[in-house]
């Protein structure tokens, strides 16, 4: 039954859901967002101690082998807590990758948690250069740049999207701690994110092996969007009970502000905000799992249902909470800032749009 | 689900075996009179078929099989534009109300001249002054003898038009609370003193009709449910849980046929649908459509491991009644002012004018936007009712509702 989950699978999210209300925490967060290039090293450990780095890797690489159902719960539920690192969905991304690839050692390493991979892809704001400006040269070293990369502040090693020395789209694996690599952390509307520009100039790279390499890149950029969009759907199921809550507990004109309709009905968009969005990506994750044709048009409607659902619950459980909402010590802003750069981290929603319009206009 | 899809495969062929005698096409262009002929001959050939009242008793004329047969029998119908609605309200309400409440030998003789497209029921609840406030109901039945006398009206009456019996919500005692003075009947439409009267809608459709009670006298016979306990009953009646057919496109134009019109139009001499306006209203739509089919075959799955059908009947219609709506528009937009053309032979489900004329009926008929959201906020999100001054006033001390 893919579309219910099963016993495991709820299993598994009270699982993690009981492992991380010990783990991360808003004030965590709050104390990363003052600093560029920081993450939650408590909350990392727990997600590498616990496996979850290795859910989707196969059992012959080194990982547990889970479908990506269960990848998504998780997923759902640090975005439900904010968690403070964001390499679960980059590291789910890149493992694609690097199975088609044929980089079992950095599969192991990633499947382990012991080596952060980021996904360096973007240039400008496109997430899928169709002709990348980093290149290869004849030396085989990198020259060029990828700016706000996410998690490239600390990340051990890139996947770029490149040119080869033949002028073809490749990616290649670089090691961020090498010869010719410099990174520039990048403050942002969400440092828990860990953004960098990382700049390359005759650095040393492994080109993986790849029949398509535009495809694979197309892949992975589908399978990255998927994660973030679960992440979301976790932050606005936290908004929908964070304006819930409020609105039963806070009085105003001699009653509990819940009774004002206008109050009530934004937190019931929320609801269906929240239902949309979540029913959407168990379903482009099923589509994705069963290698679907039309999996990428599904995973570009999660993935906008995901945007539009979280930004939406972020500033209408900010507004429910009035006042207090806006200060730095409620959690609404946490969600504001995290809803935004969810949104942003795997092509804004114009180049998701474009994929379910060519998708359509080609059926 | 292997069995449901045989079920669906199944009845998609022996509907479109159909299609050409009772569908769209056989449809167009007839007097409303001939249409509700043809669509009784159409539920007669169901009814022949084993597919009228699929999840009901067979003793009664149904199937007797379950829901989920029932709803994936109307989706599928739903796609071939058959006659249907005018027996939507008699099937859906009225006569599983009187399977649950009349006596064996009443509901032997109403469920199958019912199921053949017979004799169509309707539904008598709202009044001018009381429409979402199902309780604030005015007219009144008065005990005389062994019989009752009903004066008053009532309002956006289903095919009360062409209605032979219905069921009723009357105040019987104006002294008590609101929701605990009201009695439940049914009765005979043609009994003398009730005039029906056709409302034409905004889209020009006369669907629904003020019905006027002067001095109308029915036998106490023909209550249902206890003196005073007509609010029970009635609520039963709206509660007749069932996954009712589902259509994303909110039974207008499916987006297809958007995106097939922005190939053929342009926009500052370029195809509209290269143009980032035209591929946001195309991308919103895809997605939340495709959300609601998400939702629906979960929603199947579960009902069909037993589950209790939740909210998903009202976020179906939020948001596929807004989607339509607005995609209706940029549809209208995209033709630019040709786009105001109304052909009168067109059905909402393939002409975008007439789809748009409709739909701010079917947001508000079966619950306002207003009423769904206070509904997912009370019951699903444990938020407080809305504030009810009048809830334990007795009703004579009521402001009237103007």
């Amino acid at each position: 039954m893919p579309y219910l989950y099963s016993d495991e699978q709820n299993q598994i999210r009270e699982e993690v859901r009981r492992t991380l209300s010990g783990t991360a925490d808003p004030a965590t967060l709050r104390g990363l967002l003052e600093t560029s290039g920081q993450y939650d090293e408590g909350y990392w450990r727990t997600a590498r101690d616990m496996g979850w780095t290795a859910m989707n890797v196969a059992e012959a690489d080194g990982g547990l082998g889970l479908s990506l159902v269960e990848t998504m719960i998780v997923a759902e539920e640090t975005g439900r807590v904010l968690a403070g690192a964001p390499f679960l969905a980059t590291g789910f991304a890149a493992a694609h990758a690097l199975k088609l690839g044929d980089q079992p050692e950095l599969l192991g390493a990633l499947a382990s948690g012991q080596k952060i991979v980021a996904l360096a892809f973007s240039e400008g704001n496109e997430p899928l250069p169709l002709g990348p400006a980093v290149a290869i040269g004849p030396d085989g070293r990198v020259a060029g740049e990828k700016t706000a990369v996410l998690g490239g502040a600390v990340a051990d090693v890139a996947l770029i999207l490149c040119h080869d020395a033949g002028g073809v789209p490749a990616i290649a694996l670089i090691d961020l701690n090498s010869a010719g690599v410099t990174r520039a952390p990048i403050a942002s509307i969400d440092n828990s994110r860990c953004l960098a520009t990382l700049s390359f100039d005759g650095a040393a790279a492994t080109v993986l092996r790849l029949n398509d390499a535009a495809l694979v890149a197309r892949q992975c950029l589908a399978r990255f969007a998927l994660h973030l969009a679960s992440e979301a759907v976790g932050g606005i199921e936290a908004c929908l009970k964070l304006a819930a809550d409020y609105a039963n507990q806070r009085q105003a004109f001699g009653q509990a502000i819940g009774k004002f309709q206008a109050v009530k009905h934004a937190i019931s968009e929320i609801y269906v905000a929240n239902e949309l969005a979540r029913a959407s990506v168990l379903d482009a994750a099923v589509r994705l799992e069963n290698a679907d044709d039309d999996a990428e048009a599904y995973v570009a409607a999660a993935r906008l249902n995901a945007i539009h659902g979280y930004d939406y619950a972020a500033a209408a459980s900010t507004q429910v909470h009035g006042g207090i909402g806006v200060t730095w010590e409620a959690e609404p802003h946490l969600h504001y800032r995290r809803a935004r750069s969810l949104a942003l981290e795997a092509g804004g929603a114009t180049y998701w749009e474009d994929r379910i319009a060519s998708y359509l206009e080609a059926a | 689900m292997s069995d449901l899809n045989a079920f669906r495969s199944q009845v998609r062929t022996w509907l479109a075996g159909h299609a050409a005698e009772f569908g769209v096409e056989a449809r167009r262009g007839l007097s409303e009179a001939d249409d509700l002929a043809l669509a009784r001959r159409w539920q007669r050939t169901k009814y022949d078929a084993g597919y009228a009242g699929i999840s009901w008793p067979k003793t009664y004329g149904g199937a007797g099989l379950s829901e989920l047969e029932q709803a994936i029998f109307a989706e599928e119908e739903a796609k071939f534009n058959f006659g249907t609605s005018y027996f939507g309200i008699s099937l859906g309400q009225p006569i599983p109300v009187m399977l649950k409440y009349a006596s064996e030998d009443l509901r032997q003789r109403f469920a199958h001249p019912a199921l053949k497209g017979e004799e169509i029921w309707c539904q008598l609840f709202s009044e001018p002054a009381a429409g979402s406030d199902l309780a604030g109901i005015r007219l009144r039945a008065v005990r005389d003898g062994d019989d009752w006398v009903l004066n008053g009206q009532k309002l956006w009456t289903s095919w009360a038009q062409y209605s032979d019996y219905g069921v009723i919500v009357t105040r019987t005692d104006p002294a008590v609370a609101k929701h605990k003075g009201l009695t439940y009947f049914w009765l005979d439409m043609k009994t003398p003193g009730i005039t029906v009267r056709p409302v034409r809608l905004a889209n020009g459709e006369e669907d629904v009709n003020e019905v006027f009670f002067d001095e109308v006298r029915i036998p106490d016979s023909q209550r249902l449910g206890p003196v005073g306990g007509g609010f029970g009953v009635a609520i039963d009646t709206l509660m007749i849980e069932r996954y009712s057919a589902a259509d994303e496109a909110g039974f207008g134009p499916a987006l297809d046929s958007f995106v097939s019109l922005a190939k053929v139009t342009t926009i500052d001499g370029k195809p509209a649908i290269e143009d980032g306006r035209t591929r946001r209203e195309i991308a919103n739509a895809f997605r939340q459509q495709r959300a609601l089919v998400a939702i629906r075959t979960k929603t199947f799955m579960a009902l069909q491991e037993g589950a209790e059908p939740g909210a998903e009947g009202s976020i179906h219609k939020l948001v596929s009644m807004r989607l339509r709506q607005r995609l209706s528009a940029a549809a209208m937009d995209l033709k630019g002012a040709a786009g105001a053309e109304l052909d009168p032979h067109a059905f909402p489900k393939d002409d975008w004018a007439h789809s748009w004329l409709t739909v701010p009926t079917l947001r508000i008929a079966g619950g306002a936007d207003e009423m769904l959201l206070n509904t997912i906020a009370e019951r699903l999100l444990g938020l407080p009712q809305d504030y009810r001054p009048d809830k334990a006033v007795p009703f004579d001390q009521i402001q009237p509702s103007r």
